[in-house]
């Protein structure tokens, strides 16, 4: 014998709980839209200087440009940054010199593994990339960059091509408009844009020593780097 | 062949304009009911494993943020325990208070694309993650219900197409791009609820073809119940009534036999009276007295066989009749009879002769009864032959395994046709009513031949042979007792 069909428990009316699931989607949609705006929101742009710095450690070499990276050895989103690199560099191999400089703040001086970490060892893994480590901050304020991931593009003339981010939003690895900029300037020497925003962690935070102050005005900022 | 009718509700027209049985319809409804309901069981487990598993991925990918020497706990992390809590929890909470409700399908279909969202922004948006929505849409078919492939759908196209309106570069890695590329996103997505869309209408009407057969199948099990139940009920008021008659049967008989031997004390008084009248009248030479004597007499005798008669019926129906088993020799007791019924065959002009087939021996049965039937035989040929002749031939046989004895009386008397030889040997019916006026008799004679025989585990038949007349037989087993204790284990 058939039973009757069941119906489901009717515990509050239904008018109740679509009410209750409206409520929810839109609390989750906007949560989620919260988090979206996070993942999009740019870092501080670099004011980077138009011209090779005169006082860095780094080499500018003489027949290809010089592609350097900045970041923080310890920021999870600069992992998406590096893979892009990486991706850069295998479509455009042996075309620029490569730097990838992992910061070492002053008050990190004494932590002996500050920077061995698996960010440092993916830079180190990349073909052609050169990783220097940055004892409290120096190259980052020569370079005035201020997010990880900051990447900085010079021709092989000194002049600045490039500067901005390789990934599309925070620790978002895929197509974004930094990696085909540097792709065309690598193998076409031209692109449409010489900026892009930079997503990662702050390179210095409020208890370290600014970067930028002693540089700032040694160098001529550039100004439309963001957004 | 009993027909039983069965009264079935008026069939139901389905969605798809399909007529269905409105019990098929019922049990597809109750299948449809126990898949929503199991495959909200399986969300829920999967909704928590999801949430779990985004927490421990956030935890591990991203548990910090820096600011140059300062850390703080991640968004994502918050993002995974918060964010995944909310999403989770409410179709969870629906699957376990309204299972198997469609808003609690198409809540947990929402919810599994928002954690599809969210889990391709934990993961920094992999190309692998993205496989979690279509494998999400394809456990969704698991509900065999297409429609809710539509909240997904919809969930999944609206955030490609509000992310490429606000971020498009953390979907296409362009900064400006075209409003209509979600489309492209979304085609494929439609692509796949394409086929998702076919198994789920395929497997609906697998379900619906299965609910038609229980159905069908049910019916029959209701209609064989049914009739079990009558026949069950006919067969049980059959006994009754049976038991009944029987019980009537054996009143009538009792009643019967007792009246039978109430009527017979007198009657012999009346005969044996009668006979001393006449042998009185005969020496007193009292002519006219002696002829209506006689007449007095001789009714009297037909009165006594026929009560006899009646009476012997009447005990056998009534089970009180017994066989007296002995043992006596075959050829003598048929000698004896002649004897005795020599004057009966000659009334109509017609000659008896006897023929022996072999060495008959002795017989082991009641030799009363053998010799009644052999007599009633011989007396309805005698009463039926006129200027004829009758032949006794009586031989060894072997009937069905059972040696026997066989009593075969032949005359050249009026015959008898196929009808009258279906009724031949029931008590008080004679061939037709015309041959009773006729030739007179009870209609007793055969029936009681029957009876006999059976009772002795024998069997009597008629024929006609082609040269007229008529040829009773009657075989009787040689021992009776024995021929009864073969029977039994048969029986």
């Amino acid at each position: 014998m058939v039973p009757p069909h069941s119906t489901p428990n009717a515990r509050g009316g239904p008018l109740l709980w679509a009410s209750l699931a409206l409520l929810w989607i839109a609390v989750v949609v906007t949560g989620l839209a919260t988090l979206a705006a996070y993942d999009n929101r740019p870092g501080i742009a670099a004011g980077a200087p138009e011209r090779w710095p005169s006082d860095t450690a780094l080499r500018l070499d003489a027949r290809r440009p010089t592609l350097v990276m900045l970041a923080h050895p310890r920021c999870s989103c600069t992992e998406a940054s590096l893979s892009e690199l990486a991706e850069i560099l295998a479509r455009a191999p042996g075309r620029a010199q490569v730097y990838v400089v992992f910061i070492r703040p002053t008050r990190a001086a004494g932590i002996a593994d500050w920077d061995r970490t698996g960010l440092r060892r993916a830079a180190e893994a990349i073909p052609g990339v050169t990783v220097v480590r940055d004892e409290d901050g120096g190259e980052a304020a020569r370079f005035v960059a201020r997010t990880s991931g900051q990447t900085l593009l010079y021709g092989s003339d000194g002049r600045l091509l490039f500067s901005g981010g390789t990934t599309g939003a925070r620790g978002h690895a895929g197509d974004n408009a930094g990696r085909a900029t540097l792709i065309s300037l690598l193998t076409e020497g031209r692109a449409a844009r010489r900026d892009t925003p930079v997503f990662g962690c702050s390179l210095v935070g409020p208890a370290d020593r600014p970067l930028a102050d002693d540089h700032e005005h040694e160098h001529e900022a550039h100004a439309d780097h963001t957004r | 062949m009993q027909i039983t009718r069965v009264d079935r509700p008026a069939a139901v027209v389905t969605a798809r304009g399909a007529s269905i049985d409105p019990t098929a319809e019922a049990i597809y409804r109750q299948h449809l009911d126990v898949i929503y309901r199991r495959v909200d069981r399986l969300f829920a487990h999967l909704m928590m494993l999801q949430w779990i598993a985004a927490i421990a991925f956030a935890l591990w990918v991203s548990p910090l943020a820096w600011e140059g020497t300062t850390s703080r706990t991640h968004v994502h992390v918050w993002a995974a325990v918060v964010l995944g809590g909310a999403i989770s929890i409410f179709p969870v909470l629906l699957a376990l208070v309204r299972p198997g409700a469609p808003l609690t399908r198409y809540t947990i279909a929402t919810a599994q694309m928002l954690m599809s969202a969210l889990l391709i922004h934990l993961t920094g948006g992999r190309i692998e993650t993205h496989f979690h929505v279509f494998g999400s849409l394809a456990f969704l078919a698991f509900y065999r219900d297409w429609r809710v492939l539509l909240p997904a759908t919809v969930i999944v196209a609206a955030d490609h197409a509000l992310r490429g309106l606000f971020w498009p570069q953390s979907v296409y890695g362009l900064l400006t791009v075209s409003s209509w590329r979600w489309l492209e996103h979304s085609a494929w997505v439609l692509f796949e609820d394409v086929f998702l869309v076919m198994a789920c209408v395929r497997g609906t009407d697998e379900l619906r073809q299965i609910a038609e057969r229980t159905a069908t199948l049910e019916e029959a099990h209701r209609v064989q119940t049914r009739q079990t139940m009558e026949q069950t009920e006919l067969v049980a008021r059959l006994r009754l009534s049976q038991e009944q008659v029987e019980a009537a049967t054996r009143a009538k008989s009792e009643f019967v036999a007792n009246m039978s031997h109430e009527l017979r004390t007198p009657l012999n008084a009346i005969t044996l009276y009668s006979e001393l009248l006449q042998e009185n009248a005969q020496v007193d030479g009292r002519d006219e007295d002696v002829a209506d004597l006689a007449k007095i007499r001789v009714s009297s005798k037909h009165l006594l066989g026929l009560i006899n008669g009646l009476l012997d019926l009447s005990k056998i129906e009534a089970g009180k009749m017994d066989l007296a088993v002995d043992d006596f020799d075959v050829r003598h007791t048929v000698e004896e009879l002649i004897g005795s019924i020599d004057a009966l065959v000659r009334q109509n002009n017609n000659t008896l002769s006897v023929e022996y087939d072999g060495v008959l021996g002795t017989m082991r049965a009641d030799v009363t009864k053998t010799r009644q039937i052999l007599f009633n035989l011989l007396s309805n040929a005698a009463k039926f032959t006129t200027d004829g002749s009758i032949v006794l031939r009586v031989g060894r046989r072997t009937v069905d395994g059972v040696p026997s004895i066989e009593f075969a009386v032949t005359d050249t008397g009026i015959g008898l046709t196929d009808d009258q030889k279906a009724r031949l040997f029931r008590p008080f019916v004679q061939a037709d009513t015309s041959i009773a006026r006729k030739y007179g008799g009870t209609g007793l004679g055969l029936a009681l031949v029957s009876r006999f025989c059976e009772m002795m585990g024998g069997s009597v038949s008629v024929e006609t042979p082609a040269a007229g007349g008529a040829r009773f037989v009657a075989r009787l087993p040689v021992d009776v007792e024995a021929a009864a204790a073969l029977a039994v284990p048969a029986a």
